[in-house]
């Protein structure tokens, strides 16, 4: 179960990379997202970490179950609504602002709704699958889509045309202190670990989560990469003149003896796929937070027939991004994204402490022997009849 | 029961079939009909309600692809505005003009001594245009470096394309400009845009020298020789040579081997020093007979002189002109304090002095000594 903790973590760092993250700290590069940088590592790695030791108190539950054992029913209900928004939000936000930059960059004929139409309907279908088809879901896109992600940027390093002095130029403004917007920006890189809320489901009874030290080590690699290989390609002054700045860094770059020598395509196919992958898993957060509000729902980490709560909430979720894509653009898509950034920090941050504080008196060991006993021990995925069980009780309910 | 279900799947695919319908859009044209730009000119026109003179060079594919066989359809156009000059263009031919396969730019010398801006603008704002593609000056304009046809060429363009691009020659003399390079150049403080100079030769083209500009003209044109230096000092190109003549006899080292080292400090008195180390290991192409075990460490000490003097006499032509293509202000401001270091740059630079070294070491003399 390990990997696919890290998968979820390595998504989410990759897809950032290139949405929302580089312009907003591309835009405070001399007055303090240097400096934001480094505290939002700091903060990064300690909410990863405080989350991540919460959910492993209580293996085979989600957060809404974790939340049901202590909090009265009101509170909890509240609290997963707010926490389906977000993941809804977040996905759907990508989603839209991947669909648009697709449609300038690649298909500037195609009303972009209707480019919208297909990759969401791609989306209905992967966010209504079980959480354990969409982990195998992931695990292959990621092991697909890293290297060819890490090979672009190994490839950008190494390229003669980065221009070094424009780096350490912009890396001397480390004495400006950090903003909140950059620091929100920065911490968004870590945020993997948010798809464990769901999934922290399908974790065995024995599970540990290993190898804590990748988190703070591959997010600050990620987090200075796309702060500062643009850096190299634009200088310190054009690159704030670019509207997707990634895409163009790919674009400056030339594979010459690749089947495509612009690396631009190649790394806007990665990124669809990465897109598709996060929205698909976010959709399906989002969905499980909704079903879960009701107190008589018995999730399922794995079933053979579609719920069909799933395809209506699913639906609807499309139906929302199709209108949207009528009144957003590139403007107010940055605008929306600036205030969400700090936003959804502090939820998080909220979160990761609210969550140790609540599972701080349940020893780990204790935890273990629970949880298999417990009401929702269909948790382990691998026992499928565990699942028609529920599945009965859901139709109950 | 059953029925009902599958009709409902079925009714959901169908569902989805409808929705890929208008998608199809118009964007696709396929590839017959399509005409491939494999090169456009932007000149002046002195025409002063036309000002921009937009020349494409268009590719017909040919089933035979024999050096010299290659055909090209050229047209020109007197426009306002470059995008409008295009777009009259593609009334000109009968299909859809392609810019993805456009690697080449060529400013003529004219507009490039008024004002490349608002051309460079142009060429980053349209996405279809790769930001890889390289810009270059035609001399006396672009129009006929785009009428030209080398005789050695297999397809329309390779030539330019590989004239620049690093899989073909490698000459020390060429220096590629890209168009990202020469964006961020004309935005960045600290390190002014140059350009090849593109002249039209009896089989194809000479490309060995390199205008430098300001943010927006050529100030400064710098002659071939004048060119390498450049090119060794800032990118340490190898396969280059240094020349310099000893008892009569002209002596030419090989660079094998080349690593240039340099600091800017800022003196107590507020001049600003720049000192330049230049370490140049190479084997000798002409020389004197015996030159390695008679004459080695003269021929170094001599090559060495020469190398100072020129780099010196270069860097001085350079900052006379008022440019910074080599970037030392960007060095500047990346290891001095950073808010104010800008200014003090700019105050710095016309009285900098410099002071330039180098050590030489003759690896070998070829196959005789």
């Amino acid at each position: 179960m390990n990997r696919y903790f890290y998968y979820s973590f390595v998504m989410v760092a990759m897809l950032n990379l290139m949405l929302f993250v580089p312009s907003v700290l591309l835009s405070e590069r001399t007055t303090g997202a240097v400096s934001s940088m480094l505290v939002a590592i700091v903060v990064g790695t300690l909410t990863a970490y405080a989350a991540t030791s919460a959910l492993a108190r209580y293996p085979g539950r989600g957060v809404p179950e974790i939340l049901r054992l202590r909090l009265p029913e009101w509170i909890v209900k509240m609290i997963l609504a707010i926490y389906a928004f977000m993941f809804f939000f977040a996905s759907s936000f990508a989603l839209i602002a991947f669909t648009i930059l697709l449609n300038r960059v690649l298909t500037p004929d195609l009303p972009v709704w209707n480019l919208m139409l297909i990759l969401g309907v791609l989306c209905i279908y992967g966010s209504t699958r079980s959480s354990m088809t969409l982990l195998f879901m992931m695990e292959i896109t990621i092991l697909l889509l890293t290297p060819l992600v890490l090979f672009v940027l190994f490839k950008g390093f190494r390229s003669p045309d980065v221009a070094w002095n424009a780096i350490y130029a912009v890396a001397r403004y480390v004495n400006v202190p950090p903003t909140l917007s950059s620091i929100a920006a920065g911490t968004f890189i870590f945020t993997g670990y948010t798809n464990m809320a769901i999934f922290n489901r399908l974790n065995p009874p024995n599970f540990r989560l290993k190898g804590r030290w990748l988190i703070p080590l591959f997010g600050s690699g990620i987090l200075l990469t796309t702060f500062f290989l643009p850096i190299g390609y634009h200088g310190t002054m054009a690159v704030d003149r670019y509207t997707y700045v990634w895409a163009q860094t790919a674009d400056s770059m030339t594979m010459s003896f690749g089947f495509i020598e612009r690396v631009l395509f190649l790394f806007l196919l990665v990124y669809l796929g990465l897109t598709l992958l996060y929205t698909s898993v976010g959709w399906h957060q989002s969905i499980e937070f909704l079903r879960s509000m009701s107190k008589s729902y018995r999730f399922e980490v794995d079933f053979s027939k579609t719920p069909k709560a799933n395809w209506w909430i699913s639906c609807v979720f499309f139906g929302i991004c199709i209108a949207s894509m009528f009144v957003l653009n590139e403007q107010t898509n940055q605008i929306i994204a600036e205030r969400w950034l700090i936003f959804r920090m502090f939820v998080e941050l909220a979160t990761a402490i609210f969550l140790l504080v609540l599972t701080r008196k349940r020893p780990a060991a204790d935890a273990m022997g629970d949880s298999i006993g417990s009401t929702q021990g269909d948790a382990m995925g691998d026992s499928k009849g565990d699942s028609k069980k529920s599945a009965k009780g859901e139709a109950k309910a | 029961m059953s029925i009902y279900k599958i009709s409902a799947r079925f009714l959901c695919l169908l569902l989805a079939f409808v929705i890929l319908v208008p998608t199809t859009g118009c964007g696709f044209i396929d590839i017959d009909k399509r005409f491939f730009v494999v090169a456009i000119a932007i000149d002046k026109s002195g025409n002063e309600k036309k000002p921009y003179r937009v020349t494409i060079r268009l590719s017909i594919p040919s089933s035979k692809t024999e050096p010299g066989m290659e055909k090209s359809q050229i047209e020109t156009i007197d426009a306002k505005e470059i995008s409008e000059g295009l777009r009259i263009l593609k009334s000109h031919v009968d299909k859809e003009i392609d810019l993805g396969h456009c690697k080449v730019f060529v400013l003529g010398d004219e507009l490039a001594r008024d004002d490349i801006t608002s051309a460079t603008e142009w060429m980053i704002r349209r996405r279809d245009i790769q930001s890889s593609a390289f810009v270059a000056v035609g001399y006396p304009d672009g129009m006929s470096i785009l009428k030209k046809m080398p005789l050695s060429e297999r397809y329309s363009g390779n030539t330019l394309f590989l004239t620049f691009g690093s899989d073909g020659t490698k000459s020390s003399f060429i220096r590629p400009e890209k168009l990202f390079d020469l964006f961020r150049r004309i935005n960045e403080n600290g390190m002014d845009p140059y350009l090849p100079l593109i002249r039209v030769s009896k089989n194809g083209y000479e490309v060995d020298q390199l205008n430098l500009l300001d943010k927006k003209r050529i100030r400064l044109l710098l002659s071939p020789d004048e060119t390498q230096l450049f090119n060794q000092i800032d990118k340490e190109t190898i396969n280059s040579t240094f020349k310099t003549t000893y008892k009569d006899n002209s002596v030419m080292l090989a660079v094998t081997d080349l690593r240039v080292q340099y600091k800017i400090q800022r003196l107590p008195d507020g001049r600003g020093k720049l000192s330049m180390h230049i370490h140049i290991g190479g084997t000798i192409e002409e020389g004197p007979s015996d030159i390695l075990s008679l004459h080695s460490e003269e021929v170094e000490r001599k090559l060495g002189q020469d190398v100072e003097k020129n780099t010196i006499k270069l860097l001085k032509r350079i900052q006379r002109a008022g440019v910074d293509p080599l970037h030392f202000g960007l060095r500047y401001r990346a290891t001095h304090k950073s808010s104010t270091a800008f200014e003090e740059w700019q105050e710095l630079y016309p009285t900098l002095q410099f002071d330039v070294h180098s050590t030489v070491r003759i690896q070998s003399a070829g196959r005789i000594h």
